[in-house]
């Protein structure tokens, strides 16, 4: 049990050491830049596929005015890249309580474009939950797992 | 239905869930047949992946029966005898176009994890935490198949329960080193691990065209097997010194692809297990990768070694120079089944792949706590424990 344990805590820090490494890394680029980078994936269809007569998918048309978007081939026959970011600087850099809640707007983002990529080759979301389960005790790393989570798709290197 | 939960390290119990329902247009439900544990599961029950919660069903390995069907599943019907690939592809990205399964853009819907684990998310896969999508596992009564037209594959008549439960994951993983390890005729292959994964990775090397493979392992019982039902020499590292015997039994050379098939847990003989187990116990590594020191040693100058066994994140004293120097190609995956599996199929219906022979211990899913427990023990020459949910 000791070792399970420490190797959890161990598995758990080479995580938590790339999540730091991670937002120290935008942490400096903020600074130089004031800006976030574009939110960018990479869909594997046409241009006229993705945006025909320049119409957006939904979830990144839902956001309007918001976000402005570049549509763009991807080299080597990978189909096309969806580029976005908001227009107003000031909504890329929401709270840490917002961005907890999942409720960010560059969570938000991120979200739209994972979602119109998969709303793009496979025609819907996938989704997992909810999914069978047994009785889920009340731990510390259960809560914490179940709020990362809870904003898979709103975080990550996108 | 009953399931078998995974309620924290080293526990697990089989619990009355809820059934599983359709949750997108192209999923169907399969009513499970048969399961089976995979060493792979051991690194989720041991918490070496710390990514599961109390409550989590376990499994993805296993075959059924397909009792309901989305409105958009257009290869199967109600009824259809079929096998699952533990991983979950949508067929349609880039990397599923590329047949690169496991590397599915759209099958982990919560990507974070592994992304800021590894820079990219891997596709899903049944019952393999939530760093992997948070799927339910297949140890159970009944479970929900994603993108089933891409990922469920009908077991051809003639083709037994289980024989074919061992394409779902076993027999496409060693096809996966076999195939982009890149074996070839005239080819000798070492593969690092006797279990299910490792015998089907000689099985795959023979299908290539190998001329000599050689499995390693400690566990008589395996090693027997692998001579049996996989025609492969076998080596005991417990009994002589590994390097030395391929040296000999390759003219000098050292063989031209070696496969390891072990994986986080490994062990070994001499100081070099105490190190390991240490530097796992300090938080200073994850995963204990002796195998793979010693497949990166013993793999002939040009040659190469594919990372079959799964690896978790960083692993200590890597001999990064004798890949270099040695000009090896280091490759590694988890299994891109739905490339594997069709083929896997046709040669168990034609009987030249035998695979049967891996369940060693056949039992109830409520015996499967106990089933885990011989398995991790290796208690009486325990290769696989196989589970009916519905006896």
């Amino acid at each position: 049990m000791r070792l399970g344990t420490s190797v959890v805590v161990g598995a758990l820090g080479v995580g938590a050491g790339a999540l730091v490494r991670r937002l120290w890394a935008r942490g400096s680029a903020q600074a130089e830049t004031s800006r976030e980078r574009w939110l960018v994936v990479t869909v594997l269809l046409p241009e006229d596929e993705v945006a025909p007569a320049g119409r957006l998918p939904e979830p990144l048309a839902e956001l309007g005015d918001r976000i402005e978007v570049e549509v763009r081939p991807a080299p080597g026959d990978k189909g096309t890249e969806i580029a976005a970011r908001y227009r107003d600087p000031k909504e890329e850099h929401a709270g840490l309580a917002s961005r907890v809640e999942g409720e960010s707007p560059r969570q938000q983002l991120r979200s739209a474009l994972r979602r119109s990529k998969q709303l793009l080759e496979v025609g819907e979301v996938l989704r997992v939950s909810p999914a069978p389960h047994g009785e889920r005790s009340a731990t510390p790393g259960g809560a914490l797992l179940e709020k990362v989570t809870e904003v898979g798709r709103k975080e990550g290197r996108l | 239905m009953r399931a078998l939960c995974w309620t924290g390290v080293n526990k697990l119990s089989v619990e009355t869930v809820e059934d599983p329902t359709l949750l997108n247009a192209e999923d169907v439900i399969v009513k499970v047949t048969l399961g089976t544990s995979c060493g792979s599961d051991l690194h989720l029950i041991g918490g070496y992946i710390p990514f599961m919660r109390s409550g989590d069903i376990l499994g993805h390995e296993f075959m059924g029966e397909v009792v309901e069907v989305g409105s958009e599943v257009r290869r199967h019907q109600v009824g259809d005898r079929v096998v699952v690939c533990s991983f979950i592809a949508c067929g349609r990205c880039w990397y599923c176009r590329q047949q690169l399964f496991s590397l599915c853009d759209n099958g982990n819907p919560n990507p974070a994890i592994t992304e800021a684990l590894w820079g990219f998310a891997p596709g899903g896969c049944f019952g393999y935490s939530h760093a992997m999508g948070g799927h339910a596992g297949s140890h159970a009564q009944y479970v929900r198949v994603p993108y089933a037209d891409h990922g469920a594959f009908p077991v051809p008549d003639g083709v037994d329960d289980m024989t074919a439960l061992f394409a779902s994951d076993s027999a496409a993983t060693g096809w996966t080193g076999a195939d982009l390890g890149e074996v070839r005729p005239g080819d000798t292959v070492a593969v690092w691990g006797a279990g299910g994964v490792g015998q089907m990775a000689a099985a795959a090397a023979w299908a290539r065209g190998a001329e000599r493979v050689v499995v390693i392992d400690r566990l008589v019982n395996r090693l027997q097997q692998a001579e049996q039902h996989v025609s492969a020499e076998t080596l005991n590292y417990e009994e002589t010194d590994i390097g030395g015997e391929l040296r000999e039994l390759t003219g000098g050379r050292g063989p031209d692809v070696c496969i390891e098939a072990v994986g986080m847990e490994a062990h070994t003989t001499g100081p070099m297990q105490i190190y390991d187990q240490v530097k796992q116990q300090l938080r200073l590594q994850t995963d204990r990768p002796s195998a793979v020191r010693e497949a990166v040693h013993a793999c002939r100058k040009g040659g190469t070694v594919f990372t079959l066994g799964v690896f978790a994140a960083v692993v200590d004293k890597f001999p990064l120079g004798a890949v270099m120097n040695k000009g090896l190609t280091l490759r590694g995956a988890q299994m891109h089944g739905h490339r594997y599996i069709p083929e896997i199929l046709e040669r168990m219906a034609a009987g030249t792949l035998t695979t049967a022979h891996l369940a060693t211990h056949v039992m109830s899913l409520e015996d499967a706590p106990k089933g885990y427990q011989m398995f991790k023990d290796k208690e009486d020459g325990c290769v696989r424990a196989v589970f009916r949910p519905h006896d």
